[in-house]
C-alpha cells in the first residue's frame, strides 16, 4: 500500500498570487485590484470539460436515487428491474430493512434503512460481507461507513438523522438466471468521537444479517443487449465492444482496441488516444442516464498474442431505452514533461453508431 | 462581517484556495484570477454568509463556480497552441503524484482534494459542488479507485 500526501502533488503558493491576492484584499472597498486577464490563458482540457458538462447535463434520475438515497418507491422506468423488499433483522441496537433490490445480468444493487433503536447512543454501521448463493462478493460502492444517527457535524443543517438510507453496488462474476440467496451482513461499530473514525480503530458491538431471495431471471429482462456483431475500423486501431449491456439500472460496456502493430508500447499508446467515452442518442444527445458510474479498470494486455488496450465501463442506468448509441470516443488531457501545463494534445474525436435491438428482439 | 475578519479568513485559507484553483484550471495564471474574482465575489456578497463558521466552505463554493467561469471561457474562445505563451509554474514536490491526480476527471479529482487534502467532511463536499450527500460519497469511491489504479497501487492518505 502506497502512502500518499496529496499536498506533494501542488507547488507551494507562488509569490506573485501570494502578492495578488493581499492586493486584492487592500483594495475591497474600492474594487481596484483586478487585474486584466492574462491573454495566454490556455484554452485546454477541452476533453475534461466536456465531460463534465455532459456530467451536469445528466439527469439525476433512477435507480441510484430509488435504490441509494432519496426514493422509497421505484420510479416506472425502473421498475421491472427492482424488486420492492421488506425483509428486516434486528440487533440490540439497530434495525437494518432491505427496502429494493436489482439485477440485470451484470450490475447487483441493493437499498436499505438502518435505524438505530437506541439513537441517545451513536454507533458506526459499515457492510461487513455482501454473499450470493453463498458465495463473498465484492462490494463496488457502499454509502456506509454512516453513523446513525448521521453525524450532525456533517450535516449542512446540524440534523441528526436516524433512521439512515443507503444501498450498495455489486458486479458479481457468475452470472445468475433463476433465484438466488442473498444476504447482506452489517458491522455495527461503536461511534467514538463522532467522527468516522479510521477502520483499524473501530470497535466492533455486533452484527445484523439479512437474508432474502430474489429472482435473477424476472430482474435482467429489463436488460436490453445491444453488443455490435462486428469490430468498428478506425485511423490507427480496431475497435471491438465485446460487450453493450442497457439497463433501468445500470449501463456496462467492454472494449478492446487492437492496434495495428501488434506491440505493447502500440497498445498503451492507444490508451491515450481512446481515454474518454461518451453515450450519445439519434440526435447527439447525452443518454440519460443515473449519476452512478465509473469505469472497471483500463489497461493494454496480451489476448491469444495480439496486445490490445481493453477496459470496462461501468455507467448509471438509463431512463428510456434510446433508438441507437452512438460511442464517442475521445483523446485524454494530456500533461507534458513538465507537469505543469494542461494540453490537449490531439484533438482526436471518433463516433461509431450501435442500434439498439428492441427487446422483443434480444434472445 | 468587518474587513478585518474577512482579510484574515482570506490568508488563512489561500494555499487551499490557490490548490484547488490549480487543480481545476491547471496553471498558476488562471488560478490566481480565480482567486482574485472568488474574493472579489465574496466580498460583495459577504451579507449573504448569515453562518461565519462556515466561511470556508462558502468561499470555496464561489471559488469553484469561478473556475467553472474561466473554464467556459476557454471554451467558448479556444486559442490555437501555437499562439500560446507557456508560462512555466513552479513544479509540484510529487510530480507522478500530480501527473496522476490530473488523469482522473475533476468530476472525482476536485472530490478528492476537498475531503483527504482540505479537510471537508463529505456533506459539506456536497454543498461546495452542489451535488447530492451521495453523489459526493460516490465522487470519493471513484476518485480513489482511479488514482489508486493511475498510481499502480492502493492508495493510503496521509
Amino acid at each position: 500500500m502506497k502512502k500518499i500526501n496529496l499536498a506533494d502533488a501542488f507547488a507551494p503558493l507562488p509569490d506573485d498570487i501570494r502578492a495578488q491576492t493581499r492586493a486584492t484584499l487592500r483594495a475591497l472597498d474600492n474594487n481596484r485590484a483586478r487585474k486584466p486577464r492574462l491573454s495566454f490563458a490556455l484554452a485546454v482540457a477541452a476533453g475534461l470539460l466536456l465531460l463534465t458538462g455532459i456530467a451536469y447535463a445528466m439527469i439525476r434520475w433512477g435507480a441510484g436515487e430509488y435504490l441509494m438515497f432519496t426514493r422509497e418507491t421505484p420510479p416506472p422506468a425502473v421498475q421491472d428491474a427492482a424488486i420492492v423488499l421488506n425483509e428486516s433483522a434486528e440487533s440490540r441496537s439497530v434495525r437494518a430493512l432491505v427496502s429494493g433490490a436489482a439485477y440485470d445480468g451484470r450490475k447487483f444493487v441493493l437499498s436499505w434503512v438502518l435505524e438505530n433503536t437506541a439513537p441517545e447512543v451513536p454507533v458506526l454501521m459499515d457492510v461487513a460481507q455482501l454473499t450470493i448463493d453463498g458465495e463473498p462478493v465484492y462490494v463496488h460502492f457502499s454509502s456506509l461507513p454512516g453513523l446513525i444517527p448521521a453525524d450532525p457535524a456533517g450535516m449542512e443543517a446540524g440534523a441528526a438523522l436516524n433512521p439512515l438510507q443507503g444501498g450498495l453496488v455489486a458486479y458479481p462474476e457468475a452470472a445468475y438466471t433463476g433465484w438466488v440467496d442473498i444476504e447482506v451482513t452489517f458491522s455495527i461499530s461503536d461511534a467514538g468521537n463522532g467522527i468516522e473514525p479510521d477502520p483499524a480503530r473501530r470497535t466492533l458491538l455486533d452484527t445484523v444479517a439479512v437474508s432474502f431471495k430474489l429472482d435473477a431471471g424476472k430482474a435482467r429482462r429489463s436488460a436490453v443487449d445491444a453488443t455490435p456483431a462486428a469490430p468498428f475500423l478506425l485511423e490507427d486501431c480496431a475497435f471491438h465492444i465485446d460487450s453493450l449491456v442497457l439497463s433501468p439500472i445500470g449501463v456496462t460496456m467492454a472494449y478492446r482496441f487492437v492496434p495495428k502493430e501488434n506491440t505493447l508500447a502500440a497498445a498503451a499508446a492507444l490508451g491515450n488516444v481512446y481515454f474518454l467515452f461518451d453515450l450519445l442518442d439519434n440526435s447527439g444527445h447525452p443518454i440519460a442516464m443515473g449519476e452512478m458510474e465509473g469505469d472497471g479498470g483500463a489497461g493494454p494486455q496480451g489476448m491469444g498474442g495480439q496486445w490490445v488496450y481493453s477496459g470496462e465501463l461501468l455507467l448509471g442506468g438509463v431512463r428510456a431505452m434510446p433508438d441507437e448509441i452512438n460511442v464517442k470516443v475521445r483523446s485524454a488531457p494530456w500533461i507534458d514533461e513538465t507537469g505543469a501545463i494542461l494540453r490537449l494534445r490531439k484533438a482526436f474525436e471518433e463516433t461509431v453508431v450501435i442500434p439498439v435491438p428492441r427487446k422483443e428482439d434480444t434472445p | 462581517m468587518d474587513e478585518q475578519f474577512f482579510t484574515d479568513q482570506v490568508l488563512r485559507c489561500e494555499q487551499r484556495l490557490y490548490r484547488v484553483a490549480h487543480a481545476m484550471l491547471g496553471n498558476d495564471a488562471d488560478a490566481g484570477d480565480a482567486m482574485q474574482e472568488a474574493i472579489l465575489k465574496a466580498w460583495t456578497k459577504r451579507g449573504s454568509l448569515r453562518d461565519e463558521a462556515k466561511f470556508d466552505a462558502w468561499l470555496m463554493r464561489i471559488l469553484v463556480h469561478c473556475c467553472r467561469d474561466i473554464q467556459r471561457g476557454r471554451m467558448n474562445a479556444p486559442l490555437p497552441l501555437d499562439a500560446i505563451a507557456e508560462p512555466q509554474d513552479a513544479p509540484p514536490p510529487d510530480l507522478a503524484l500530480r501527473d496522476a491526480l490530473d488523469r482522473i476527471p475533476e468530476k472525482y479529482r476536485i472530490p478528492l482534494l476537498l475531503h483527504y487534502l482540505e479537510g471537508f467532511p463529505t456533506a459539506k463536499v456536497a454543498s461546495i459542488l452542489r451535488i447530492p450527500h451521495g453523489t459526493a460519497r460516490w465522487r470519493l469511491h471513484e476518485g480513489r479507485r482511479l488514482l489508486a489504479q493511475q498510481l499502480n497501487d492502493e492508495v493510503q492518505y496521509a
